[in-house]
Parts: structure tokens; sequence; C-alpha cells
């Protein structure tokens, strides 16, 4: 959230008007407002740490742990809603969680595809419960590092493109719940629908590629290998979450079909973090933020030490040219011009292939019959109770 | 007896500063830096500028003893620092998670003596007969079953299938069965099988053969001689059941949504939240110390010999 820092002062000129004066130009201002956990301009009289807002809900009730008990407002400016309270219950258990569904103990399971696995979304979309993706929100991707080992690289990194079969992936792994990514950003993501070529999957395009390159494959042994120096990359994945180990090792074994030899490296959410920082990988689980931080926020981190992103295209030899385009872009108030800074900055991280784009994430929904109108929100977080209705269930 | 109750008092002293001091080199050793997860849990990024601040504020730039010893003078006056992941302060935390693991460790504690005594006896009374080869059935399932998987099994059936139970959360009688029996179980199983291995070794005692002899009626036999052998070696197991309930908790309570300290605890693994980790440590530490105090005192009542080397150590 840029914003905090972009922002000089505040004026309250009279009872109904808020004037926020800026350092200098910040085109994603109303954006960063209107975040789930927004920037909060709150008057002396407020209370600090009591909710305040203008949505549909109130928090009436809470306890710690076990749920919390939305009202109404009846203060809401737009349509009443037709449920007068949402329980929302804190299951930390995947599996639990399906089984209240089914046990009808929840009527609605909704957010990111993590709230229960995909398989368990299969089952109950077989078992006739009523279930619903959404449209792509975020990317699931692999950052390469360009500036260590064979990732530095642009031939090896266009040939990992080229050289894993996303579409197995999806249909193994992920159940065919997510669509396939070609792209960083997906085309429904502001400024990302640019017509990008995809790196088609072609094993034998990637091994000619590579040859050409000078990785080329010794008689008799299985990993390639360039003035004596092999093949070979780290992929750093979080140890505690089951899919990305299997993520990573159909990674393995598509990529060891290229004659790359990638070595697996499970580690836990804050080792993962130090290694982000540090640029201490060679290929990492790195998903983008998804909406409403995609495309400005994610972009904006890029050029920070600290994010796995900056770390992964500081091998790049445009990378001041593409930090600085990346300024511009926020401080931009021409729409054609932003426009174009996008293209740049997404056309060069595709061409330079920094990611291994992998599937578009996507918000999932499981009901019960007795709750109708069911909507996505505009994030993986927003859950628009606002717009169900009850309805008899079957 | 009293002696011996305070020795085992004041030892306790010197196990919960040896264990703090464990538990603090051990997660400061590790290969993350407590800052980063701070940062990481608070959804702040990670930059230096961030990170030396960080540091600075949680007194992460001084010595590591330097630390430790800060740590230490704020937790004697119960002061374990805030939670990295909620912000709120670590020990009213646990005391607001507290009673409800006692509940459900502390019904599971007496569902595993209530069951395990019963069933051991019947299959002791009829060994090789029918009643012994059910529980022997039972147990076998009991002991070999993982608890979690027995907890969405229960959950299948009886909040599935029949409708009889609440699936999960923590509210009437009905929300404690299922996760009960999940934790008891296995330690239900084994201290029947130990009860009813007992029994037989002890009722095969040259003394209790003697009395038989003496023309004693069975019931006397059983209940003087046999049982009062018998009963010593399942207090030993139940004091170290305590620690196998409490851990069972831990992923109990993920599953049945239960609001416990285990599942607060697992939260603050999964996530290396440092002071709930130090916290919850000390606090487990704590209790079965004294859980294992009470079990030896209740072995030094029944087994007078014991109780006479407590005395001289």
């Amino acid at each position: 959230m840029e914003l905090v820092t972009t922002l000089d002062h505040v004026e309250a000129p009279d009872r109904l008007t808020l004037r926020l004066v800026l350092k200098h130009p910040y085109y994603p201002t109303l954006m960063e407002l209107a975040q789930v956990r927004p920037l909060r301009f709150a008057s002396p009289q407020a209370k600090p740490g009591e909710p305040a807002g203008t949505g549909p809900w109130m928090r009436v009730d809470s306890r710690l742990g076990e749920y919390d008990r939305f009202a109404r407002n009846p203060l809401y400016w737009g349509p009443t809603p037709a449920y007068g309270e949402v329980l929302v219950k804190v299951i930390p258990d995947p599996n639990s969680r399906a089984l209240a569904l089914q046990t009808g103990e929840l009527q609605l399971i909704q957010g990111a595809a993590g709230e229960i696995t995909a398989s368990t979304f299969v089952r109950l979309r077989d078992q006739g419960f009523a279930t619903a993706l959404s449209a792509p929100l975020a990317t699931r991707s692999v950052a390469m590092n360009t500036g260590r080992g064979a990732t530095r690289d642009l031939a090896v990194r266009q040939a990992i493109n080229q050289a894993v079969n996303k579409q197995a992936i999806i249909d193994k792994i992920l159940y065919g719940l997510e669509p396939r990514a070609d792209t960083l950003f997906a085309p429904n993501m502001p400024y990302a629908d640019l017509g990008l070529e995809p790196y088609a999957y072609d094993p034998a395009l990637a091994a000619r590629e590579l040859d050409a390159a000078g990785w080329r494959l010794a008689p008799g042994n299985t990993v390639r290998s360039k003035g004596g120096e092999p093949l070979s990359i780290e992929l750093v994945f979080l140890g505690t979450s089951a899919l990305q180990k299997s993520l990573a090792e159909v990674l393995q074994g598509e990529l060891a079909k290229a004659g790359m030899h990638i070595e697996l490296r499970a580690v836990e959410e804050g080792a993962l973090v130090r290694r982000q920082r540090d640029g201490d990988f060679g290929m990492i689980f790195a998903d983008t933020w998804g909406a409403p931080y995609d495309p400005h926020s994610f972009v904006s981190s890029m050029r920070y030490a600290g994010h796995a992103d900056y770390m992964a295209q500081r091998g790049l030899p445009i990378k001041d040219q593409l930090d600085q385009r990346i300024g511009q872009v926020l401080a931009s108030t021409d729409e054609q011009q932003r426009a174009e800074h996008y293209r740049f900055i997404l056309t060069t991280l595709h061409r330079q292939a920094v990611y291994l784009p992998i599937s578009y994430l996507t918000a999932i929904s499981v009901r019960r019959d007795s709750v109708a109108h069911v909507q996505f929100g505009r994030t993986l977080f927003d859950v628009p109770f606002e717009t169900m209705t009850p309805q008899q269930e079957h | 007896m009293l002696r011996y109750i305070l020795l085992r008092l004041v030892l306790l002293v010197p196990v919960m500063l040896g264990v703090s001091l464990l538990v603090f080199v051990l997660l400061h050793l590790g290969s993350t830096d407590p800052a980063l997860d701070y940062l990481r849990l608070s959804h702040i990024p990670p930059t230096d500028a961030a990170i030396a601040e960080v540091r600075h504020a949680l007194g992460l730039d001084r010595p590591l003893y330097a630390q430790y010893l800060s740590w230490l003078w704020k937790a004697l006056q119960l002061d374990f620092g805030t939670s990295y992941l909620t912000g709120r302060p670590v020990f009213d935390d646990l005391l607001y998670y507290l009673p409800a693991t006692l509940q459900l460790g502390g019904l599971a504690l007496a569902c595993t003596l209530l069951l395990s005594i019963p069933l051991g006896l019947v299959a002791a009374r009829w060994q090789g007969r029918w009643p012994d080869h059910a529980v022997r059935a039972v147990t076998f399932l009991g002991v070999s079953m993982p608890n979690f998987w027995l907890a969405f099994l229960l959950i299948a059936l009886f909040s599935l299938w029949l409708g009889w139970l609440p699936p999960l959360g923590r509210g009437g009688a009905g929300h404690l069965v299922m996760p009960v029996l999940a934790i008891a179980l296995m330690s239900m199983s084994i201290n029947a099988r130990l009860l009813r291995a007992s029994l037989l070794e002890a009722s095969g005692q040259r003394h209790v053969t003697y009395a038989r002899a003496r023309g004693l009626p069975a019931r006397q036999v059983w209940g003087s001689h046999v049982l009062r052998n018998a009963w010593l070696p399942l207090v030993t197991a139940t004091g170290m059941h305590i620690g196998e309930l409490i851990g069972g908790a831990l992923v109990i309570e993920t599953i049945f949504a239960w609001p416990g300290v285990g599942r607060f605890a697992v939260s603050a693994v999964l996530n290396r939240d440092f002071p709930v980790m130090q916290c919850f440590t000390l606090l487990l530490t704590g209790l079965l110390m004294v859980c294992n105090l009470v079990v030896d005192v209740c072995y030094a009542w029944l087994d007078p010999r014991s109780r006479l080397e407590g005395v001289s150590a």
C-alpha cells in the first residue's frame, strides 16, 4: 500500500469533504482506499479498535476462535440484504469445513481455493452441491532467479516455460479447477490484456533451444551441462503445503525429461520468506497477490529488495529501466500513457521469461440449496453476502 | 509424604528454567528470523528498514543472553509478550483457551479410566473366552487407529449419516462426545490391555495361589490380592497418558474446531509465532509436571515401598 508513503497530509475543509494531498501523483489511490483492510482516516472522536464502516453488515458479537456474528447495518446506503444475520464460523481444518457443509452446520463455503481441497470440491460437486468458480483473481507462478545459477540464461528460462505440460498439471493435480496461465497476470486484470504470445508446450523446441545455447546432453548423461556447469536448479517450496510439494515433484519430472535437474528444497514459511528476500533460490513459488493488488501493487513491489520478484529480476540487463517504468506508471495520470508503460513492463517480463505461470487462482463457492444468488466478489477475500437470498432446501 | 511433595515442587523450578532456556535457544537457533516472521505475520514487506525497526522494537538486536534474561524477568511477572499473529497478550490468550482444553483433556482422562478398568477386568476374568476376544479386538483397533482418522470416521457416522451429534464447535454435551472419544480411545485401549496383562500376571503369583488354597472367596482373592498389585502399572501408564491426551488434543481440536489451547498452539507453530510457542511450552511443561507429581503421590500411596524410597531420596 504505497499510498501511505505517498500521502503528504490530509485536510477536512468541511463536514463532508476529505482532501488527500499527495507528494506526487499516484493513480491507485482510490483502489487502495477501497481495499478490504483500507487505510483509515479517523476523527479524533473515534474509538481506537472499534469497527467502523459504511458496508451492509455490522459485527454484533464475537467469540475468539469460534465465530463472528454480523447483523444488517440499518444505516446502509444500498439495498437491504435479504438475510438479517451472517454467522462466520472459525473452522481451521478444510476436511471439517466440508463435513460441516454436508451435515448442514454450514450453508456456504466461499473464498480462496484453499478453503477446501480441489478433490473435496469435485467430490461435493459430484454429490450434487451447487458449486462455482470465479474468474481468475491471481496467478499461481514460479519465479526464476535471473541473477544466479543456470536460470541466469534466458534460453534456460524460456526452455522451462516450454518444457512443462501445464495442462497435465491442471488436470491431474488441480482437478481441472484452475485455468491454464500463460502470462504473469490474467487478461481480465487491468492493463494486462496484451495478447502476449504464450510459450507453447513443446519439449522438442525446448531441447533444441537448450542445445543451441550450449546446454548439451553428453552421451550417457541425463543432465545437460555447459562448460562443465550442470543444468541444475534448486526449486524452493513450502514444505507444509501438500499442493506445492506435488507441483514441485511434477515440475521436477517434467524438466528432467528435458535434461534439467531440479533439486527440491522444502522449507518452512519463515525460511521461504527469508530465501525470497535474500534471493537464495533458483526457482521459487511466488503467486501474485491477486485483485485488487494486481497489477499495480505487485508491480510496485518489484522495485524493492526484500521481495522475491526484485531478487528474481535483478539479473536482467534492463532491470533499472524496468524499475524506472514502474515508477512512471504509478505516477502516470494519462490513461494511454499508463497502458503503454504496463505494456512495456509486462511484455519485458514475459519475453525475459522471469516467471513460469502455471494457472490462474480462482475463488470457489460450494453451497447448500438453502442459499441462492451467490456471487463472487472482486477479490479473493470479498464475499458479497448482501446479494444472497434464502430459499427452500430440496 | 509431605516432604516428598515439597521436594518435587521445589524441583519444578530448575526444570522450568531449563525448559525455558532450551526452548528459547532452539527457537532462536532455527533457520528463520523472528523479525522476518513478525513482518510476514503482520503483512508488512520485509524491507531492510522494516527488519531493522522490528529487531529494535522486539529487542532482537541485543545479545541472546540479554534477550533471554529480559524475557525471563517479564515471564516471572506473567508477561509473555504479545502474539505476532493476533497482537494480543499471549498469556491472556492461553488462559482464554485453556479451560476448553482442560475440559476436553479432563473428560478424555475420565473416559480412559472409566472404560479401560472394566474392560481390562472383564478380559482378565474371562481370559480366552469371548468377552476377552471382544475386548482385545476393540483395543487392538484402538491402539492401531490414528486419532485424526477416528475423528473423521466418528463425524461421518454420528453427524453425517445418523445426524445424532453436532459435527464441530463447542456447546452442549453433544459437542463433547466425539472429540473426547477420539482423544481417549488410544489411551483407553492401552490401559485396558495393560490392566488385563497385569491382572493375569498378578493372579499367577504365589501369594494368590496360597490365598486360594486358604479357601478365601474368589471376590476377596481378586480384590485384596490381585487387583491391589495390578493397579500399579496402570497408575504409571495413566501418568504417561496425560501427555498423550494433551498431544491428542492438539490435532483433535483442529478437526472439531474446538477453541482450545491445542488449536491455538498448532496455529502458532505453523506460523512460527515465537512468544506463543515459548509460553505454550512452559505451560505444558508445568501442567505435565504437576500431573506426574499427582501420579507419583498416588503411586506412593498405593505402594508403601516407593513411598519409603521417595522419602529417603
